[in-house]
């Protein structure tokens, strides 16, 4: 439907710009060079939101029918809700905390690299992206093989008597260290690492150094010049990098599945699970619906609180 | 109001090295309270890195700085009493004017807020800013934005204020409205400048004293007057103001005057109070061009150099005439253009002649000779 509108509205200004004469042409032309994104997006974008909303409202004709009909059935949405409401909580924890988490590694990382990577600094950031050239799923994997229970870490805190302290810090359970909640985050965090730490490169990178000198020539100390100037100018960086890290974290489904147990599955993990194995195509909709609203929502109020137009 | 004899900044033998390069050599000199001093050299001649030793961000490898008559070689910029303010200004740009102006009494914390808000707002009436405290430096004109970056430097009352080629990064007329804008500010507030620059003239317009420096040696230190009357070096005389340099050697000395033999047989008179120079010593005749006056070779006989001119230059008040000697030597003169007799035409004979205390001399023969700043390539290299 929204397709066809959108083809006619394009033939529509084909067909002005083809008989328009000069001027319709003139005056069109800033919108023609729009076309291909325009077309871009009403396939790719409009499209599937377009079609995942009518199956999210739709019934399914019977219980192993993949053909649908359109009903208003919000029944799909309270079955979101009350059967996966536990998935959606962890899905927005674990990805606040991963978060979290990459800024408090990244950080420090980007720094060192911007201010006293010298002549290494592109070395240093190839380091940073080269484990990435490997595929996710293995990496992923690889993380599973590295927490095991006979794996080296484990191996290494029971040596070192750590495994109490662990147990105590909730990070370990019953001895494990992989299928807890710890792993989950541990694998989004790493997986997500550089996600942070480009984007703070770069707005660190971007600091003039005689703005740090300035501040130490205006009785600042070095601490007092990074919490006053170096800090606030990274910001941007941070949010983009909190944007790019905590959208497809909350979306994602490897790391719970490879790294979790039953008890840790993430929203990913259901709608994967509804829309390939259950063949339940309006709830697995209904979901996806959800986790897109509430993402964009939680987007905007932190870029309201973050006051982005404030930044330079 | 100044005392100009308390010594604000002491270089006692500082010296910095980085590896086997030296950056600066023995620079031994202080600089009075409230003098506007600056340090003049083509760029590498270690003038930059002698402010950042004064302000803090460079320790010497040598020798000691003092402020105030105390020794802060190693002391961290932000417990020195001096402010800079730097090439590009290094405005906070996430603040607004007044914060970052008042950067520096925030970070002091001794000021309530009250205080500080009325002090920044003096500085910025000072540098007649006061309507735009609250403007984003990026929405500020260059010529604005080197007003702000004084204010923050000059709130702090400092016991001396460094300026990092200011107005390097300003158009020529804002340039020249900010050169006496700064000698404004700093007559007003009473704190000694130091001022780094490349730009002999604006060194010599506003400057009490000027060091010269090149690679890295302070070659002559003195009031704008006598640096260019009397330069102690070649360097000194081609960097400042224009030079005609000949190679010549000393012939007789009497009592107060020398007299030396171009090395193209040219005679010239040279009162001097120095004994220094002895027979056959090879020596350098500096004539300013503005001391040389064209005149009629054929009907004036002796004491001038005779050369055919090249180009004459209107400059409006003045015009500039070249004059190519035999051996191809350019000589530079700087005439009145309202008198120039109508025979002065390019490709006319002329010789070139001056008043009898128009000489100078220098021991050692110079690079090159003639004119020091007729050639583009010359003074690029010099920069």
């Amino acid at each position: 439907m929204v397709l066809l509108v959108l083809v006619c509205v394009l033939a529509g200004v084909v067909v002005l710009a083809v008989f328009g004469g000069p001027e319709a042409r003139h005056l069109l032309a800033p919108y023609g060079l729009m076309k291909p994104g325009l077309l871009w997006m009403a396939l790719f974008f409009l499209a599937p939101v377009w079609s995942l909303v009518r199956i999210s409202l739709s019934t399914k004709e019977s219980r192993f029918s993949v053909q649908y009909n359109f009903a208003w059935a919000w029944e799909n949405y309270s079955r979101a809700f009350s059967d996966f409401g536990g998935q959606f909580q962890r899905a927005f924890l674990y990805s606040f905390i991963a978060t979290i988490l990459t800024i408090v590694i990244g950080y420090p990382i980007a720094y060192v690299i911007a201010f006293r990577g010298g002549r290494y600094k592109n070395l240093l950031l190839g380091l940073v992206v080269i484990p990435f050239f490997t595929s996710y799923l293995i990496r992923t994997i690889a993380w599973s093989t590295i927490l095991a229970d006979q794996g080296p870490i484990v191996s290494l805190l029971s040596t070192l008597g750590l495994v109490d302290v662990f147990e105590w810090l909730r990070i370990m359970d019953n001895g494990k260290l992989i299928n807890t909640p710890a792993a989950v985050i541990g694998g989004l965090t790493y997986n997500f690492l550089p996600f942070m730490l480009l984007p703070i490169y770069v707005s660190l990178e971007k600091i003039d150094a005689n703005l740090v000198n300035a501040a130490n020539d205006l009785y600042s100390t070095p601490t007092a010049a990074f919490r006053k100037v170096v800090f606030p100018l990274s910001l941007p960086g941070v949010f983009a990098g909190t944007l790019l890290t905590f959208i497809p974290a909350a979306g994602d489904f490897v790391n719970a599945q490879f790294l979790g147990n039953p008890n840790t599955t993430m929203i990913g993990n259901s709608i994967q699970d509804q829309f390939l194995r259950q063949n339940n195509y309006p709830v697995a909709s209904a979901m996806s619906a959800v986790l897109m609203v509430s993402i964009t929502a939680l987007v905007l109020l932190y870029s309201r609180l973050f006051g982005t137009e404030e930044l330079v | 109001m100044a005392d100009e004899q308390r010594a604000v900044i002491e270089l006692d033998h500082v010296q910095k090295a980085y590896g086997d390069f030296v950056a600066v050599h023995d620079a031994n000199f202080s600089i009075g309270n409230g003098e506007f001093f600056a340090m003049l050299g083509p760029s590498g001649c270690g003038k930059t890195t002698t402010l950042k030793m004064i302000a803090g961000f460079e320790q010497p490898t040598a020798g000691r700085v003092l402020l105030d008559g105390v020794d802060v070689s190693s002391v961290p910029p932000y417990r020195r009493n001096v402010n800079t303010v730097f090439q590009q200004y290094a405005l906070f740009p996430h603040m607004n004017v007044f914060d970052n102006v008042a950067f520096g009494p925030r970070s002091v914390k001794k000021m309530d807020e009250a205080r500080i808000k009325k002090d920044v707002m003096e500085m910025l009436e000072v540098v007649r800013l006061d309507k735009f405290a609250s403007r984003k430096p990026s929405q500020l004109s260059g010529g604005q934005q080197q007003r702000v970056a004084l204010a923050r430097a000059l709130v702090n009352l400092p016991s001396a204020l460094l300026l990092d080629e200011p107005l390097a990064a300003l158009d020529l007329k804002l340039r020249e409205a900010m050169q006496i804008e700064l000698k404004r500010i700093q007559r007003e507030v009473g704190i000694s400048f130091v001022f780094v620059t490349h730009d002999q003239g604006e060194a010599i317009t506003m400057s009490d004293r000027i060091a010269v420096m090149s690679e890295g040696v302070v070659e002559q230190i003195g009031t704008p007057t006598d640096i260019y009357r009397a330069p102690k070096s070649l360097f000194v005389a081609g960097f400042i103001g224009s030079a005609n340099l000949l190679p010549a050697i000393v012939e007789s000395s009497a009592a107060g005057v020398l007299h030396v033999r171009t090395t193209d047989g040219v005679g010239i008179r040279v009162p001097t109070s120095s004994t220094t120079f002895s027979i056959g010593q090879q020596v350098c005749v500096m004539l300013r061009p503005e001391r040389l006056q064209p005149a009629q070779a054929v009907t004036e006989a002796g004491g001038g150099l005779e050369g055919t001119l090249t180009d004459l230059v209107y400059q409006g008040a003045t015009a500039r005439l070249l004059v190519r000697q035999g051996d191809g030597t350019e000589l530079s003169a700087l005439v009145d253009a309202t008198t120039l007799p109508t025979w002065v035409q390019p490709g006319s004979k002329l010789s070139l002649v001056w008043a009898p205390d128009c000489p100078y001399v220098l021991a050692g023969w110079p690079d090159r000779a003639g004119a020091t700043t007729t050639n583009v390539d010359h003074v690029e290299a010099a920069l």
